[in-house]
């Protein structure tokens, strides 16, 4: 045993045991007992503890389940493709075209270390019916009357979550365009790409891997983003887990409100796997 | 030097998994001594190193040091100090605490520490800086610096991992220097591992060759030079020209051979190797053979070549030179007293050798037999 | 040399999106001065007695000094988890190394409302009422993260025989952890105990499931947002979280910069 202890994988193992014990337990625990509540029923106060497939029918059943669950990854898609969009030309720059890269970087997660929530609270002041864009612009004569379309609808979800998401983009996609031997750009112009074919053909299947993390930690936590549709989303922008907090709080339906966030957890894993794939069998088929 | 034995390796055996790192060591190392482990990269010299100082435990052997032995004996508890390649200057302490650092244990007053460190800076001529930071440091001070942190602790070893490896080459060739001096006058045994043959032949009194975890030849650095054990420490230490010979005739003292392309010859044997044969190795330096472009006199054996290539080396200039029946070309190393290259490519010369520069190298190894 | 001058359109969308980044953010301190209750141009004029409010305002200094404990307790055990692994992760080699790293790494991809009722569900089942205890426990999982790669990073470019040096200069194991290890991760422990303390002091979805009847800072803006009248006095105060936010995060970018840059 003090063999063990001394060795490298003993000592390694003892140090690292307490957090992944905490977090190991805190995902697999939960996760179990929200198994078990999705086949449980709620009646009034008590818990029926007998074994149901009940909350899985209703879930099924319910076209408005469906929609939202529909509805969140749509949007969570929408928001990934917005946020990637619009950050790849920002990482590129701070990768390529300024030597103050630390400057630049903290310039572009500062504002995302105030409150999460603030922010999203912020949007709503802005794009409101009688809020600051509306009466910028009415101030300035450019519109007579307040634009409806800004707030309470998709767009200002999507608007909203591409600016909270921002630098979860930038961050990964600067980091493997960083990555980018400089060599390799000079040997495409040498061999004869213009600027656009060796972005085309060198910089960007190189900076894939950096796309495909940024996706993916945009995508899975949007899907089930509360704040924002709560807030900015209106009717039309509700989302799944909207839904799942109706059922742990004013409903109080918990074996629903469980059997809700296992299956958006299962359909944000799902699709997120496709996402995988798919990205990597196009990756082979244009090589 | 005194005849006081300081450290003593017996049979220790160093294994990662399957590889082994280090084989059967056994070395004996006196007082006062300056040896240095030379050897590739990947030899197992800085694993037997981090075995003296105690980072790296052993599989089977002993280690004594000072009359001790050393076992379940920690690196905290071992009067071995060490300089590490990488000096290893504490960064957030200055100069003076950098030094004083392995002091602060002993029972000494905050005045005698001090003093102990201002005289190590001294002695590695850094004296004063005590406050000076250490990113403040260039490369050759953090040598000194990490030189005088070991040395304050007056150990009874100073063991120093490839220590000049990260200085630019006219440093290094001062340090070397400075170092020896350094320590010809403390007296302090110096175990020094190196993978620059130079730098081991200026500064040490022996060297020991390792090659793939193995010990090969232990010597004073001119016998390593003049009688190397094999063909691996042959070419690690100098140039060498390797060629085959047969053994028409043996005694104790001498060996009666046919050396390919320069004939019948009576050499020295080495009593280094282990093993002679029929088939034998030998090797000549390239700075002792003669080259001239009429058959020179008074050598024991002349052939005649053509110049396939011309290296000009500044101090040197180095001929290789092409003769039939021999696989490689020989190179042959003058020293540049005129300033003057004599033959050029595709000259016909002639090569002179006397049958002392010709070295006994032992039994020839079929390739793939022994690295 | 003579160079047709090109508008630097890249320059131009930087500059642009950075705007877009910031504009949310300086909105909320710009209209905390508007002696006015409506976010709308034109502005009314200058006035700081919606700062003058939140002091009266008992619920909201409860909630303050609730975010507070729950900030520091979690940013305390979040950094003393991470610091063990982390140097784990960097100084060992041990099967089961990549999976705990991938593992502790799991909580920054769990969408949040699902973090949040499964650990409501646990901590229900396991009899531990909604509370300040239950906020906590829910906010050293999802900080983690942070601690360990700041951690990480810290440990990084920390030079091995730096330890090798100190134990063969005769200290002992823990003294090396305190003369050497310590001081040269010091800055980087600084860093990761102020970015734990921020995500935790910032974080809504957990708070809001997991925290009773104490509500956090964020759970009180929350229940203000609703509020029209209230709306100057959430604006103030969410002024006074950013901007302490903000500077949190600047010294502890400072002080990470100083554990990455000390060690070469």
């Amino acid at each position: 045993m003090a063999g063990v202890l001394r060795s490298d994988t003993g000592k390694g193992l003892i140090l690292s045991a307490p957090a992944t014990l905490y977090v190991g337990l805190l995902v697999a625990v939960p996760l179990c007992i929200l198994v078990a509540y999705s086949f449980w029923t709620q009646t009034y106060v008590e818990i029926d503890r007998t074994l149901t497939w009940a909350n899985y029918q209703e879930a099924f059943t319910d076209p408005l389940v469906r929609h939202l669950i529909i509805r969140s990854v749509a949007i969570a898609g929408a928001v990934t493709l917005a946020t990637v969009c619009l950050a790849y030309p920002v990482a590129y720059f701070i990768a390529f075209r300024t030597k103050k890269k630390t400057l630049w970087l903290l310039l572009i997660t500062i504002p995302f270390w105030s409150s999460y929530l603030l922010r999203v609270f912020s949007w709503k002041l802005i794009l409101g019916f009688n809020g600051v864009m509306n009466s910028a612009l009415i101030s300035l004569g450019l519109i007579q009357e307040p634009l409806t379309f800004l707030l309470y609808n998709e767009f200002a979800v999507v608007l909203t979550l591409a600016h909270a998401w921002a630098p979860f983009a930038i961050l990964p996609i600067y980091v493997s365009l960083q990555k980018i031997d400089r060599s390799l750009l000079e040997a495409a112009t040498d061999l004869g790409c213009s600027k656009l074919e060796r972005f085309v053909r060198v910089t960007l299947p190189l900076t894939v891997p950096g796309i495909i993390a940024a996706c993916l930690i945009i995508f899975i936590p949007t899907v089930g983003d509360y704040v924002t549709p709560a807030l900015v989303g209106g009717s039309q922008g509700k989302m799944v887990a909207n839904l799942i907090q109706v059922q742990f709080g004013a409903a109080n339906n918990w074996p629903l409100g469980a059997t809700l966030s296992l299956l958006a957890m299962l359909s944000v894993a799902c699709v997120a796997i496709l996402f995988v794939v798919a990205v990597t069998a196009l990756g082979r088929r244009i090589r | 030097m005194s005849e006081q034995i300081i450290i003593e390796i017996q049979g220790v055996e160093k294994r990662f998994g399957s590889f082994v790192a280090v084989s059967d060591l056994n070395l004996t190392l006196k007082e006062g001594e300056f040896f240095s482990l030379l050897g590739p990269s990947g030899c197992g010299k800085t694993t037997a190193l981090r075995i003296i100082a105690g980072f790296q435990d052993h599989e089977e052997g002993e280690v004594r040091i000072d009359g001790r032995t050393m076992g379940e004996v920690p690196a905290n508890k071992r009067p071995t100090n060490m300089v590490f390649q990488s000096y290893a200057i504490f960064p957030h302490l200055n100069v003076g605490d950098n030094v004083g650092f392995g002091l602060r244990k002993s029972k000494l007053s905050r005045k005698e520490i001090k003093d102990r460190v201002a005289e190590a800076l001294e002695m590695v001529e850094l004296g004063g800086l005590q406050d000076r930071k250490a990113n403040e440091l260039s490369g050759g001070q953090r040598q000194r610096v990490a030189l005088a942190r070991a040395l304050v602790m007056r150990p009874k070893v100073l063991l120093l991992d490839e220590p000049l490896s990260a200085l630019d080459k006219n440093l290094r060739e001062a340090m070397q220097l400075e170092m020896r001096r350094l320590q010809q006058k403390l007296g302090i045994t110096f175990v020094m591992v190196t993978h620059d043959q130079y730098e081991a032949m200026t500064m040490s009194d022996r060297i020991g060759v390792m090659f793939a975890g193995q010990l090969k030849q232990v010597d004073k650095p001119e016998v390593l030079y003049s009688q190397p054990c094999n063909r691996e420490v042959a070419s690690f230490i100098g140039g060498m020209n390797f060629l085959d010979a047969e053994v028409m005739a043996e005694n104790s003292e001498t060996l009666e051979v046919t050396v390919q392309g320069f004939g019948q010859m009576t050499i020295g044997v080495n009593p280094n190797v282990q093993v002679h044969d029929k088939e034998l190795l030998v090797g000549v330096r390239p700075e002792q053979l003669e080259i001239s472009a009429e058959k020179p006199e008074g050598y024991d054996a002349c052939v005649q070549g053509e110049v396939s290539d011309v290296a000009f080396y500044g101090e040197s200039v180095h001929y290789y030179v092409r003769i039939d029946g021999l696989p490689e070309s020989i190179a042959v190393a003058v020293p540049n007293y005129f300033h003057t290259v004599d033959h050029s490519r595709g000259d016909t010369v002639w090569l002179g050798a006397q049958s002392a520069s010709v070295i006994d190298l032992g039994k020839r190894e079929t390739l793939g037999g022994d690295k | 040399m003579t160079k047709a001058f090109r508008i630097p359109w890249l320059l131009v969308y930087v500059i642009a999106y950075l705007v877009f980044l910031y504009l949310p953010v300086l909105l909320l301190p710009l209209f905390s001065f508007n002696d006015g209750t409506i976010v709308a141009f034109p502005l009314k004029g200058f006035t700081l007695k919606w700062y003058a409010q939140l002091g009266q305002q008992d619920t909201l200094l409860q909630a303050m000094v609730n975010s507070l404990i729950v900030g520091s307790v979690t940013a305390l055990m979040a950094t003393s988890l991470g610091l063990f692994a982390a140097r784990a992760y960097v100084r060992y080699r041990f099967t089961g190394r990549e999976l705990s790293e991938g593992l502790v790494m799991l909580p920054l991809v769990i969408p949040g409302i699902i973090v949040a009722s499964s650990m409501l569900v646990l901590f229900i089942s396991v009899g531990l009422k909604p509370s300040l205890t239950t906020v906590i426990l829910g906010h050293v999982f999802v900080a983690l993260p942070f601690s360990v790669s700041i951690m990480k990073s810290a440990f990084d470019d920390f030079d091995q025989s730096l330890e090798e040096a100190a134990f063969d200069l005769g200290e002992s194991v823990v003294g090396t952890f305190r003369r050497v290890t310590l001081p040269i991760v010091a800055p980087g422990i600084v860093a990761s105990l102020l970015v734990t303390f921020t995500v935790s002091f910032d974080e809504f979805v957990l708070a809001f499931f997991l925290s009773g009847n104490s509500p956090t800072l964020p759970v009180y803006i929350w229940s203000q947002i609703r509020f029209p009248a209230k709306l100057p006095n959430t604006l103030a105060l969410g002024s006074l979280l950013l901007m302490s936010s903000v500077l949190l995060l600047l010294i502890a970018e400072y002080f990470r910069r100083r554990s990455t840059q000390s060690s070469d």
